[in-house]
Formats: C-alpha cells, structure tokens, sequence
C-alpha cells in the first residue's frame, strides 16, 4: 500500500493562470458583462469630462490665436490706409512696444534704428501716461489749471514762460493731485517735450504719407475704392495660395520703406475676407430694401418690432450659433429666427445655399466688435456680441469638479458592489476548486487577474465610448473648429488617467473579497449563500 | 458473527485516525453540538458507509475528515500527520491528490465541460494539458460518458453529473474517496450505477472510501456501517451481519429482496 506523504501543492504558474483566467471570463461572459458595464460606463464618464474640457480648452486657444492675427492684420492695416488722428498715432506706437514686429516695422517706416525708436516710443508712452492722467481730473480742477486746452496742448502749454511754476503753485492750492512720477520727472520731460513734439509731427508726416500714396486703397464714402480693396485682397488671396506675396505690391511698399513678410499677408488677406463679410452684414442692417421685405414677412404690425426680436438674441444664442458647424447653423438660425443676417425669412433660410450660411465665421465676432459702425448700429439693436463667453472655459469649473468627485464616488461604489456580488456568487465555485487542490494564492491571484483584465477591457472600451461621445457633443457645440487644434497628448494623458482609475478600481475592490474566499475554510464557503 | 473491533482491526492498517472530537455551532445564544467525542479508525482499502438520522452530525464528520473544516476539539489523524499541523498549501495538496470528495450536489463547475471538469485536478497537480486529457477521457470512458465529454453540466442528468463527479475524484488517483450522499438525488436505478462504482473502485483499485448515506441498497457493497445519532456514534455493524439479518426479515414478511 502506498503510504501518503505530504508536500507542499505547486504553485500554478503565471501562464496557467492567465489561462484560466481568460476561459473563466470567456465561459461566464454574460456574468461579466454587468461588471464590465459598470466599468464602461465609469470609465467614459471620466474620459468624457476630461475630452470635453480638453476639446473646449484647444478650441479657445485655437480662437484666441485667430483673434490675435486679426488683430495683427488690422494693426497693420491700419498703418496702411486707416485715416487716424495723431492721438491714435500715440497709441500706436505705445502698442508697438509690446509687439516686436509692428516696432520693427514703425522703426523702418520712420527711417529710425533702435535705439532712436525706443526713445521715441519711450517719450510717446509717457506723454499717454500724463494726458490719461489730466483726462481723469475732476472737471473743476482740470479747468482752473489748463482752461480750454485738451490733450497734448495741455503739455504744451506748460513750456510757456513761467507757466510750469504756475502749474505748480495751483497744483497745491488744488491739493490732492499727485502727478505721475513726481514734479521733477515732469519738469524734466518737459525739457525734451518740445523736440518729441516735433519728431512726432514728422513721423506722422511720414505715415500720412503711405496713405496717400495708396499703396492700398483707403476707406472712402462712396465705396468706389472699397471695391477696389476687395479686388486687391482677391488678388492677395490668389497669390497667397503659393504662400507668396504680390510682388508688385510689396515694391510698392518697400518704396515707402513698409515691409511685410508672407505670413502678416496672410492674416491680412484673412482679415479682409473676414472683413468683406462683415460689411455684407453691415449693408443688410441698414438696408431699406430688407425692411420692407421684413415689414412682408411679418406682417405691418410686427415691422415696429424687428428691433424687439433681434435684442431678443441675446449674447449666449447668438454665440451659440456661430459656434455651431455649419450643418447646425442653418438649424440653429432657422429656430432663432435669425433671418436678419440673411435678409430672408426662415423658410427662404431652408432653402439658402450653404457658403451663404456660412456667412460670419466666429472670429467675425471680433471684427464687429472693433468695427464701429457695425458696433453702433448693433448697440442701437441693444445687441451686443461678446467674445467673452468663452472664458468661462478654461480649466474645470466648480461644477464640473463637483459633477467629477460625485461621479468618482458612484463609480466606486459601483465597481466595488458589482465586484463584490460576482465574487460573493462564485463562493460556492471557489470552494469547490479548494476541494480540488487550488491554493490560496492561486483563488487570490486568478480573481484579481480576472478582475484586471475586465477593468482594462472595460477602459479600453469606456475610453473609447467617453472619447467619441465628447468628441461629438463638443463639434455640436463649437463646431469642426474641434478637428484644427486636436491636443493629443493632453487626450493621450487624459486617457491613460482613466484607463488608471478604472483598473485600480476594478483590482482594488475585487482585493477583499477573494482574499476572503481564498483565505475560508472550503467548507464556510460552500455555506455562503 | 457480531462486531468485534479488535478482531475486525487485525492486520488491517489505520488510514484516519479520529480523535476524541467535538464540533459545536454558535448561533447567538443557540449552541449545537453537532459532533460529541467521537472517535473512530478507517482502515486502509475499506468501504466505510456512515449513516443516522437527519441532523444527526454526519455531514459534519464527513467535512472533519475531508479536512475540509475545523472540529472545535479533538484531532484527526491522516496516516498518523496531523490536520491541524498542516498549513493551508500542505492541505492543498492533499485535497488535490490524496483526499478526494463526491457531493450531494455534484458541485462541478458550470461553465466547464465534462472533460474540463475532469482534468483540473490533474492541473492543479501540474501534469501536462495533453496527458491530463487522456487521462480525463479514460476516465470518462470507465463512468461510461466518453461520448458526452463535451457536455456541460447543465446538459447533463443528475446521474450522469454525478458520474463526471466520481470521474473526476479519481483524476489524482486519491487513496481516500469521501461521498456526502451521492446518490441523494439520484432514483434508484442511477443510484446503483454510482454504488457499483464505487464498489468496482475500492475492490479492484484498493481505494478506501468513506460514504454519508440514508440509502439502505448501499449497505450490501459497504464492509462497514457506522450508526450516528445526536452527534454520537450509536453503534458500529459489519455489512454481512446487516444484510442476513435483512435477507430474514424479508423472508419472514414472504417478499423477495431486492439488492
Ligand atoms: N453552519 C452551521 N451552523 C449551525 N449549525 C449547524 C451548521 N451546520 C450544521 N449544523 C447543525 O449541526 C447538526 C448536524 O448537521 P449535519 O449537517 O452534520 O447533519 P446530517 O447528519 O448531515 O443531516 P442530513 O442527513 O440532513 O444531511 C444539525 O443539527 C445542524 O443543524
Ligand atoms: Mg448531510
């Protein structure tokens, strides 16, 4: 007879396991597929906050960008053939001093090399610092101490004769006026004042000069040369497409000693196309023609209240329909009854070919802010088009952390019940494979594997899920703009976070209660009911 | 010829040793004593069937010798080592190739096929997926299900799980086989196939089995019975003596017995 000796039970190796492990899953499918789902669903939930945050994040730099070259292309533009006061000239070059391009620029045009244009800018700055500050004086005190005199005449009268002291003595009968930088900064400015003066007047000289060259043809009344620029700017947009200035206009420029390199005529070329529409928006809202049309739609009582409707277009609606993509907007514009922009009713809007409705792209929003006239007849509208609502975009907002914590914690309990059912059912399972000559750690190691390779399932498909749900909300909301500035590796991070957080979850909450099954008497489990 | 132990005990070697013990079950202030002070010897290469009354401990015994629970006092002796000395991976390995259970309710694996269901122990051993299939099909093949070795449980009859059952306690060739009423929800007919079985294993193959049971037909393949009652042993009986006895009174009652 062969006598029993005891040993230790080998322990399975990895391979066996995993193997194991995956029929398990295989065999029991449907079991799995509740655990699994709860993973799912915990996974895509994380993965969608983020991607949408993400999306929003990308989409708003992506604008801001947009923004910024516009305003790029305006300011250039602006030098060209805008007809600014020698106030706005200041402004000017302040502005430049924050822009190494446009000083560069200025510094060529005024025939001035750095040192010279710092200085120049330097001064310029300064005499904005002290008009800003007359301007701000209380009406009374600005009046005893300058009488008439407005902006840089109040400056220039203090170089009279004995008039700084003057200016001095009412400053403390006055009292409570503290002048920027002190008495002496200003008497030493004043000093120089003189000649600044007349460096300013010479390089206005100077820029009034381009402009009347009509090296692009500036903004006149009758809109015979408005014409023109379009036409100039069709044929920058044919030769841009070669990423090439016009030649003959950069020659034309250059005589002027105004250079301008490829990528400015770009942002200019898409500032005048973004331009050309807003004026298109213009003429439609002062034009006669589509009130009466507006009067025959609507019928004669509704006419007084056109202007009712387009307030009714507040800031948010509004913005929401130049976010939408294209497809949308035509939907969108078509619930807001927001004909105006079309000079049509709704049901012609139905029908309207789509390049029409893409008429103002988002960034408009920007150049009909700045353009004045536009800005006017809008206010008169009581409408107002704010660019601003984006900001409320950048990082988590309290709610979407509170939306986020709240729903960590659902998904933990739920991983962590769901895992605990379907182990606590497979008691009788587990004991029965003790009776067999599993080991512990083998139970242990087999659920928690089993547990890991659901919860990457899981989040493989949850990322997947959250991804493309997020991805479509955010191009419902802000439009295929979504697709131009795709951050893959915050999504990459983003993913790899969710992917985390579910498995650890999966693995932690499956930790108790195999330990517990694994650890039972084979017997005590089978009671477990 | 009445019960002897000393004389049943000659020449015969002790295979697990019961000592003195007790098991009671706490259920709030409810104390059960499931097991008082038994003690007991199964011999090597014998057929031990134990019976009684419901409640009266014997599944209890039966989990106590299977080392499949604790008792609260006493200890059990298998080939002289101690159970409550082992640790948790040395009592593996004795479920795995020494021990082996049958159960009431079969407890195979649902999602596993008749084969699969045979061949874990063997894996659990560490022998080779091919010959622990040939081995699983031999097996099949001796319970009579070779053609149903791709059946899952569920596909299956009560008796033909229970054959897939015994099939696979021999996947280790375990020198103690321990049944908790295999026959139980089995009829009578498939009930017997079991109890041949079992019978064919420990003459031919000199396996000891240790058999919890209520039905009487068992007794004839059986060397010994065990009577529990209330959680002690009430008396010990050889199988011959039981069934002359039986043969008698179903002669004098005028009916022809059926074994
Ligand atoms: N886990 C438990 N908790 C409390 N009491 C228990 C437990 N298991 C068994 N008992 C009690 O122990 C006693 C013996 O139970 P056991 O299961 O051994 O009886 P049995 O002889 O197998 O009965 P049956 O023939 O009905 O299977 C019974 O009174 C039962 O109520
Ligand atoms: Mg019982």
């Amino acid at each position: 007879m062969e006598e029993i000796i005891i040993k230790k039970q080998r322990q399975m190796t990895f391979a066996e396991t995993l193997d194991f492990c995956i029929s398990s899953i295989r065999h029991r499918f449907m079991r799995s597929l509740l655990t699994l789902s709860v993973v799912i669903l915990a996974v895509a939930f994380f993965m969608f906050l983020q991607c949408s945050n993400i999306f929003r994040n990308s989409v708003k730099e992506g604008v801001e960008k947009e923004i910024l070259e516009n305003r790029k292309a305006a300011r250039i533009l602006n030098m060209l053939y805008a007809s600014i006061t020698e106030k706005d000239f200041v402004s000017m070059l302040v502005d430049a001093r924050k822009s190494p391009g446009d000083f560069d620029r200025l510094a060529k045009m005024l025939g001035k090399d750095q040192k010279q244009m710092q200085a120049f800018v330097d001064n310029a700055a300064q005499e904005m610092i002290y008009l800003r500050f007359f301007e701000k004086l209380p009406f009374g005190k600005r009046k005893a101490l300058f009488g008439q005199n407005k902006d840089s005449a109040q400056l220039e009268m203090l170089l009279k004769e004995g008039a700084f002291d003057e200016f001095m003595k009412k400053t403390r009968e006055l009292g409570g006026i503290r002048i920027p930088g002190g008495e002496d900064q200003l008497k030493t400015y004043l000093d120089a004042y003189k000649a600044y003066r007349k460096e300013l007047k010479d390089s206005f000289a100077k820029l009034q000069a381009v402009r009347n060259s009509k090296a692009f043809p500036a903004r006149t009344a009758n809109g015979k040369e408005l014409k023109e620029r379009q036409v100039l700017a069709a044929h920058l947009l044919s030769l841009n497409e070669q990423k090439k200035i016009n030649p003959e206009w950069r020659d034309k420029l250059a005589a002027l000693n105004v250079f301008i390199t490829d990528d400015e005529t770009k942002m200019i070329v898409d500032y005048l196309d973004v331009q050309e529409r807003t004026n298109k928006v213009k003429t439609l809202l002062s034009d006669e023609a589509y009130r009466i049309r507006w009067r025959q739609v609507y019928g004669k009582n509704q006419y007084s209240r056109m202007d009712e409707k387009l307030a009714h277009l507040d800031t948010n609606k509004t913005w929401r329909v130049f976010n939408e993509a294209p497809s949308q907007q035509k939907r969108k514009l078509r619930e807001l009854q927001h004909v105006i922009y079309f000079g049509g009713n709704p049901d012609e809007v139905q029908n309207l070919p789509d390049d029409q409705l893409k008429l103002i792209p988002r960034t408009d929003l920007e150049s009909i802010r700045k353009n004045d006239d536009i800005q006017k007849e809008l206010q008169k509208l009581e409408l107002q088009l704010d660019i601003n609502t984006l900001d409320d975009a950048k990082g988590f907002t309290p709610d979407q952390i509170y939306l986020m914590c709240l729903s960590f914690l659902v998904c933990v309990v739920g991983i962590t019940n769901a895992m605990l059912m379907s182990i606590t059912e497979r008691f009788r399972e587990i004991a029965t494979l003790k009776c067999l000559g599993a080991t512990d750690s083998f139970i242990l190691i087999q659920i928690v594997l089993e547990a890991m390779i659901q919860g990457v399932i899981g989040g493989i498909i949850g990322l997947v899920l959250g991804f493309i749900v997020a991805l479509s909300s955010s191009v419902f909301q802000v439009g295929l703009r979504v697709f131009a500035s795709f951050d893959w590796s915050m999504i990459g991070l983003a993913a790899l976070f969710s992917l985390l957080a579910g498995v650890l979850l999966s693995v932690l909450s499956s930790l108790y209660p195999s330990a517990k099954a694994a650890r039972m008497a084979p017997m005590e489990a089978m009671r477990v009911e | 010829m009445p019960y002897d132990p000393v004389e049943y005990a000659k020449g015969k070697e002790v295979l697990v040793r019961v000592h003195h013990i007790e098991k009671t079950y706490h259920r709030g202030a409810e104390v059960t004593h499931a097991l008082r002070n038994i003690s007991l010897e199964i011999y090597r290469g014998e057929y031990i069937c134990i019976m009684g009354p419901s409640g009266s401990g014997k599944s209890t015994l039966f989990n106590m010798i299977g080392a499949l629970d604790t008792p609260t006092a006493g200890r059990i002796f298998i080939d002289e080592v101690d159970m409550a000395q082992l640790k948790a991976s040395e009592l593996a390995f004795l479920r795995c190739r020494k021990i082996s259970y049958v159960f009431q309710q079969f407890n195979l694996n649902q999602v596993m096929t008749a084969l699969e269901n045979v061949t874990l122990p063997m894996i659990f051993a560490g022998k080779s997926p091919e010959d622990a299939r040939k081995k699983g099909m031999r097996l099949l093949e001796r319970v009579g299900l070779e053609k149903r070795w791709n059946h899952r449980p569920k596909e299956m009859s009560g008796g033909q799980q229970q054959r897939v059952a015994i099939a696979r306690s021999l996947a280790n060739d375990p020198s103690l086989i321990l049944c908790d009423e295999p026959t139980a929800n089995l009829d009578f007919k498939t009930g017997k196939d079991v109890h041949n079985l079992l019978y064919d294993l420990n003459k031919n193959d000199g396996v000891t089995v240790v058999c919890v049971t209520h039905d009487h037909n068992m007794l004839t393949v059986s060397d010994r019975m065990l009577w529990l009652s209330d959680g002690l042993i009430d008396r010990i009986e050889l199988s011959a003596e039981v069934d002359i006895r039986r043969a008698q009174i179903a002669r004098k009652d005028g009916q022809e017995l059926k074994v």
